[in-house]
């Protein structure tokens, strides 16, 4: 595959990206190490995709994996954003009715509360995966992630009471 | 909020991000993406060079040991040297093997983590019998590689020798001992707490 052509699979996902690279390393000043960790590896690895399931599935799997495996990255480490930072997916402030904001934010808040596995499997729920595909992905058993789900219902019932 | 409304919160989300979230192309464009080193190329590389680097000193070592066991001494020397070297490469040899049957592309999440986890795992062991057998391997190799580098007998200067001795374990053990404390123990600490949220995570009903 040449590069623009991977600019174009990147382009296309460019959502589930940004949205594993947020939850992950929400601080925007050292997101980009991982924006560009995540970039090498579908690069290097994409010749061996071979189209038994979907490119957004392979894309997910491979930016979890790599977002749960960062040894070398300091998401936690608050860096001031220098003039040289420059990020790979960049989103410009955009208008929100402040209902959304404001869930959006709770939201954003579940998913950094939670552990690096937890959160793979929130955000594979969230963008509308099955429950056999979260299983095949984490490699867990279905009933597994069943319960987690229900698990994470009850933690939102009791956080999130007075919503 | 339940979940299904949260799952329509992140489906609006999505939709705000198809129509604002810009990809640079120009920087991807830029990336040496051919010749760039990845995190996790770096743990491969750097067991090969290990295995490749151990093997040459390991062969260096008993070609120089078999070429001056005519002192017994340095004959000696020389056996615990290739001894200490050949279990290096075999820790070495066993990194390797622990890296490259992950498959970080095909696998699930779960295997994969498990995987590096193990990797991890002996690396940070492998690190802990360096710095614990570093001291006494510097003690036992040395008049073996002063002989074979230099030309040098040590046995010819036993008080420098003593007193090298001294040194080393004086310094070399404290030294030893928190370079593991401060940077390898609590990186195990952190792997084996991991590896319980993943045995957790894969066993919760």
């Amino acid at each position: 595959m040449d590069k623009e052509k991977f600019i174009q699979v990147i382009t296309e996902n460019k959502n589930l990206l940004y949205k594993i690279c947020n939850s992950y390393c929400p601080n925007p000043s050292n997101r980009q190490d991982l924006e560009q960790e995540i970039l090498l590896q579908l690069w290097k690895n994409i010749k061996n995709f071979d189209g038994r399931v979907k490119i957004s599935t392979w894309i997910y799997k491979v930016a979890l994996n790599t977002a749960i495996s960062n040894f070398r990255l300091d998401c936690k480490r608050v860096d001031k954003p220098s003039e040289n930072d420059l990020a790979y997916f960049s989103l410009p402030d955009f208008e929100y009715d402040s209902e959304f904001d404001e869930k959006l934010q709770l939201l954003n808040k579940l998913i950094n509360g939670m552990s690096k596995l937890d959160k793979a499997l929130m955000l594979l729920y969230l963008d509308n995966y099955k429950q056999k595909e979260i299983a095949e992905i984490l490699g867990i058993s279905d009933s597994n992630v069943a319960t987690k789900v229900n698990r994470i219902k009850q933690n939102l019932r009791e956080k999130f009471s007075n919503y | 909020m339940e979940l299904e409304e949260l799952k329509k919160v992140w489906s609006d989300y999505d939709k705000k991000l198809t129509e604002n979230l810009k990809t640079n192309n120009e920087l991807i464009r830029k990336m040496n993406l051919n010749n760039a080193k990845s995190t996790m190329d770096t743990p491969k590389r750097y067991e090969i060079v290990n295995v490749i680097g151990g093997f040459v000193f390991l062969l260096a070592v008993i070609t120089y040991t078999i070429k001056l066991s005519t002192d017994y001494r340095v004959l000696v020397s020389g056996i615990l040297t290739s001894v200490w070297a050949m279990i290096s490469l075999l820790l070495s040899v066993r990194l390797l093997n622990s890296i490259v049957k992950v498959d970080f592309y095909n696998d699930s999440i779960i295997k994969i983590q498990k995987q590096m986890i193990k990797y991890k795992k002996q690396f940070f062991s492998m690190k802990k019998y360096m710095l614990y057998t570093g001291p006494v391997f510097v003690i036992a190799a040395f008049p073996f590689l002063a002989k074979a580098m230099t030309g040098l007998d040590i046995f010819m200067l036993p008080v420098n020798y003593a007193v090298g001795v001294a040194i080393v374990l004086i310094i070399g053990y404290p030294v030893s001992i928190w370079i593991n404390k401060h940077w390898y123990e609590n990186k195990m600490i952190d792997t084996e707490k991991f590896l319980e949220e993943i045995n957790k995570f894969e066993t919760e009903q």
